[in-house]
């Protein structure tokens, strides 16, 4: 006790407030690592006791014998040095062990891992896509109903045509007229099926009968919405195709 | 008076680590896997560390210093030992 007795109170009163500051430290980081639910938040509990908890007893313990001695005693520093470099290391060590073991056992530790995601998004965007593609192929069907309709009112109303105002030689004229009526009936094609089906409807009134032979809707007409419903068939799947390509040597676990 | 107010401070603190490695041990006994048995004996060595050094503080010698040196090296190397074998199967591949 006669340590005590040469101490200062300027230093007695820091050194025991440190000493119980690092042991309330500790004992809180103990307490955590009793109390709390999984490993994973049990890792983190003791770095308290390692962290200010050594720090605050050391730096007591060099308070209380440098000015008992009255010389600077710093050999404890080599102890909380020392502690507080290996703890991260052993803890990272241990968290990666326990890792290891959860993943080689099948128990994921948390609720969503990285691959469930990648999985998820690329269903996702797979119905997303199924969605779309029957949309576009809804709208074909309908256009091929109302292309069979159209045609199908056609040689009727044709008929009446030849009927009253072509003789046999007017189809002559009318082959030549066909692709400048076909020109202007391409354009609005290109923005909704709706305007073809109103375009190609029988309001068109001179439209030769040299156009049934053909299709009304030639291939290239309907070319952007073909072409539309194949990128959006192909492309999401080549998406996911290249995200899971692209996350697979990702899933491997690193080589420690 | 000021001798007694420090002295009753680093028992307290020794009493608070004491119930630290009470804390410890039960999760080194009850732990439900390895790794908490593991992480259970780390505290455990680093609250004895702090328990030898607040003790060479309440005598006054620095021997206890020597000991919590040696116990903190000895709970590096053992937790990481414990880890690797957690790990691996194997400590030294």
């Amino acid at each position: 006790m006669t340590h005590f007795e040469t101490l200062p109170v300027w230093a007695a009163i820091p050194v025991a407030l440190l000493v119980l500051f690092g042991a309330t430290l500790t004992l809180i980081g103990a307490i955590g690592l009793w109390r709390l639910p999984s490993f994973y938040d049990r890792l983190h509990a003791p770095t308290l006791g390692t962290s200010w908890g050594t720090a605050g007893i050391v730096l007591a313990s060099i308070l209380m014998f440098s000015v008992a001695g009255g010389r600077a005693v710093v050999h404890e520093s080599v102890i909380a040095i020392f502690i507080m470099v290996t703890t991260p290391v052993t803890l990272m060590l241990l968290g990666r062990a326990a890792l290891h073991r959860d993943r080689v056992e099948g128990n994921v530790p948390f609720q969503f891992t990285r691959e469930d995601e990648i999985e998820a998004k690329a269903q996702q965007q797979l119905a997303q896509a199924e969605a779309r593609a029957n949309i576009i192929r809804a709208q074909e069907a309908s256009l091929a109903a109302e292309e069979a309709r159209v045609s199908a009112d056609r040689p009727e109303e044709a008929s009446e045509e030849a009927a009253v105002t072509a003789p046999p030689p007017d189809t002559a004229e009318t082959v030549e007229v066909a692709p400048e009526a076909q020109a202007p009936l391409t354009l609005p094609e290109t923005i909704s099926p709706e305007t073809v089906a109103l375009d190609t409807a029988p309001a068109s009134g001179p439209v030769p009968k040299d156009l049934f032979p053909k299709p009304p809707n030639p291939p290239e007409a309907l070319g952007p919405h073909r072409t539309d419903a194949a990128q959006l068939q192909i492309a999401p799947k080549d998406d996911d195709d290249a995200a899971l390509t692209q996350k697979k040597p990702d899933e491997d676990l690193p080589e420690y | 008076m000021i001798a007694t107010f420090l002295v009753g401070a680093l028992i307290a603190a020794q009493v608070m680590i004491g119930l630290a490695m009470i804390c410890a041990t039960y999760r080194i006994i009850k732990g439900p896997r390895a790794q908490d048995r593991v992480i259970g004996l780390d505290t455990l060595y680093a609250s004895a560390m702090l328990l030898m050094l607040v003790n060479g503080m309440r005598t006054g010698t620095v021997f206890y210093f020597e000991a919590a040196f040696v116990i903190a090296l000895l709970g590096f190397v053992a937790t990481v030992a414990l880890a690797k074998f957690l790990l691996r199967g194997e400590v030294i591949e």
